[in-house]
């Protein structure tokens, strides 16, 4: 069987807070700004995957892994990222037949975790 | 200016930031079609494409392709591609499709900033020489530089062309009067003048030498336009009605004045000639060369002396439209090194004031 090999512990970080500031750099604004808009697409991209996952539709389930990871890179959420592009490479391969129910309860872990720290994060943007 | 399609937000938030940093105005796109619809397909403002791979509809590669294959752009602008695929064959077939480099994601926003500045200087650079050099060379081989469809006409081409000899009359006896900076001027000026006026029927100004010119006409109608531009220049330089309509407006009052004072005399000849490169291996001029050439050279000489500016074979002659212009049987002619003589026409033009010097 394959896992989703990222996770937590071997990614150290969840979410690397200091990757957006070489965008965006002290401009608490934008940081918000874009903590927020990344909320709200990838509950919609994470929804999307989930029901394109259920319906093993391959080329959907690659397209929507490779955007949530787009998205995650661009914020910092790493191992999210990681754990997209390992669903993208599964879908890519035509893998998803062997894609165990606990990998999909690990990616909804990854998820919950994220969403939190980037919520707690977002508290702290002055 | 930069164009960004990203259909990702936040990464076309955070790209688009990134290029603002190094003082480009930036416009961003979600899709292909989206920028395919805008404006800015084809816009020469555009220097610098940054393309996402992964979009919805059409790739970034097909919009690399149809931007590389874009025909009605002249100088093409710098592509960057975007992607999270890390795969060496992507990279590869993005580079032979005419890619300039490639970012996987997420983008270093520094090594981007970077990389843009480096490839809008050397593009800037690049279009500034192929400007400075395109003063230099005749119109009709100026598209063909950046033109990578375009071989350059360096194999030798024969045309049907009517050939043009313009001279300024007396040059000589009214530059000793003159300072050489202003003598400059005066020259810049007449050649000023007279190229507008071949531009506007689509000639071509083949070379300068010294106080004169060859202007070439081919395609459609080739004796006719070349006819009708020797009259207006005619008329540029000796009714001062007209001259007060066509004085450039950076053109000082004496300058023009000096500059009016002269006429021109104008050879035409029309017939087959062999456009061709000639010189060394390190520099070559684009001329006309062979025996219309020549007779247009020596029609031009006949005009000295004579009542008309404009003289012109009967090559030519035949050429015009039956009344289009008035034109008188002036003589016969005979050329060096030829049996038989050339009979030459003179154009007549209505409210000529020819000035003498």
């Amino acid at each position: 069987m394959r896992v989703i090999t990222s996770n937590c512990a071997q990614n150290h970080k969840i979410f690397n807070e200091a990757h957006i500031e070489q965008y965006v750099g002290a401009d608490e604004d934008a940081k918000q700004e874009i903590f927020n808009l990344f909320l709200e697409e990838a509950e919609k991209l994470k929804a999307t995957l989930m029901s394109s996952l259920e319906l093993k539709d391959f080329e959907q389930t690659r397209f929507n892994a490779h955007k949530l990871k787009s998205s995650c890179s661009s914020v910092g959420a790493i191992a999210l990222a990681n754990t997209c592009k390992d669903l993208e490479n599964f879908a890519q391969t035509n893998e998803l037949s062997i894609f165990e129910q606990s990998n999909i309860e690990k990616f909804e872990n990854i998820c919950a975790q994220t969403f939190s720290e980037i919520i707690r994060v977002l508290g702290n943007v002055k | 200016m930069i164009v960004l399609i990203e259909d990702e937000k936040i990464s076309q938030i955070l790209t688009k930031k990134a290029i603002e940093s190094t003082g480009n105005q930036c416009i961003a796109f979600s899709s292909a079609e989206e920028f395919f619809d805008s404006s800015f397909f084809g816009d020469q403002k555009v220097e610098c494409l940054v393309l996402d791979i992964d979009l919805p509809g059409e790739n970034g590669i097909s919009i690399l392709d149809k931007v590389r294959k874009n025909p009605l752009r002249e100088k093409q602008p710098t592509v960057i591609m975007l992607s999270s695929h890390a795969e060496k064959s992507v990279i590869l077939e993005c580079m032979k499709k005419g890619a300039d480099d490639y970012f996987i994601k997420p983008v270093d926003p520094e090594l981007l900033s970077l990389k843009l500045n480096s490839m809008i200087e050397k593009r800037n650079l690049f279009n500034k020489t192929i400007n400075d050099m395109n003063v230099f060379l005749p119109g009709s081989i100026k598209s063909h530089i950046t033109d990578p469809n375009h071989n350059f006409p360096l194999i030798s081409k024969y045309e049907e062309v009517t050939v043009i000899f313009v001279d300024l009359e007396k040059f000589s006896v009214k530059s000793e009067s003159l300072s050489l900076p202003a003598l400059a001027d005066l020259l810049n000026l007449f050649y000023e003048l007279i190229f507008s006026t071949v531009e506007d029927a689509e000639g071509d100004v083949v070379s300068l030498m010294g106080d004169g010119l060859m202007i070439s006409f081919t395609g459609e109608n080739h004796a006719q336009r070349g006819v009708q531009t020797a009259i207006n220049i005619v008329e540029i330089f000796s009714t001062e009605e007209h001259t007060e309509r066509t004085k450039p407006l950076s053109t000082s009052d004496s300058d023009f004045s000096s500059l009016i004072q002269l006429s021109v005399s104008i050879g035409i000849n029309s017939g087959e000639a062999m456009l061709a490169a000639v010189g060394g291996q390190n520099r070559k001029s684009l001329t006309y060369i062979g025996e219309t050439v020549n007779i247009a050279a020596h029609v031009e000489a006949e005009t000295r002396g004579s009542e008309f500016n404009i003289l012109i074979t009967e090559t030519t002659f035949k050429l015009l439209p039956h009344g289009a212009y008035k034109i008188d049987f002036i003589k016969k002619s005979a050329i060096k090194g030829r049996s038989k003589e050339i009979e030459l026409y003179g154009v007549k033009i209505e409210h000529l004031k020819k000035v003498a010097i």
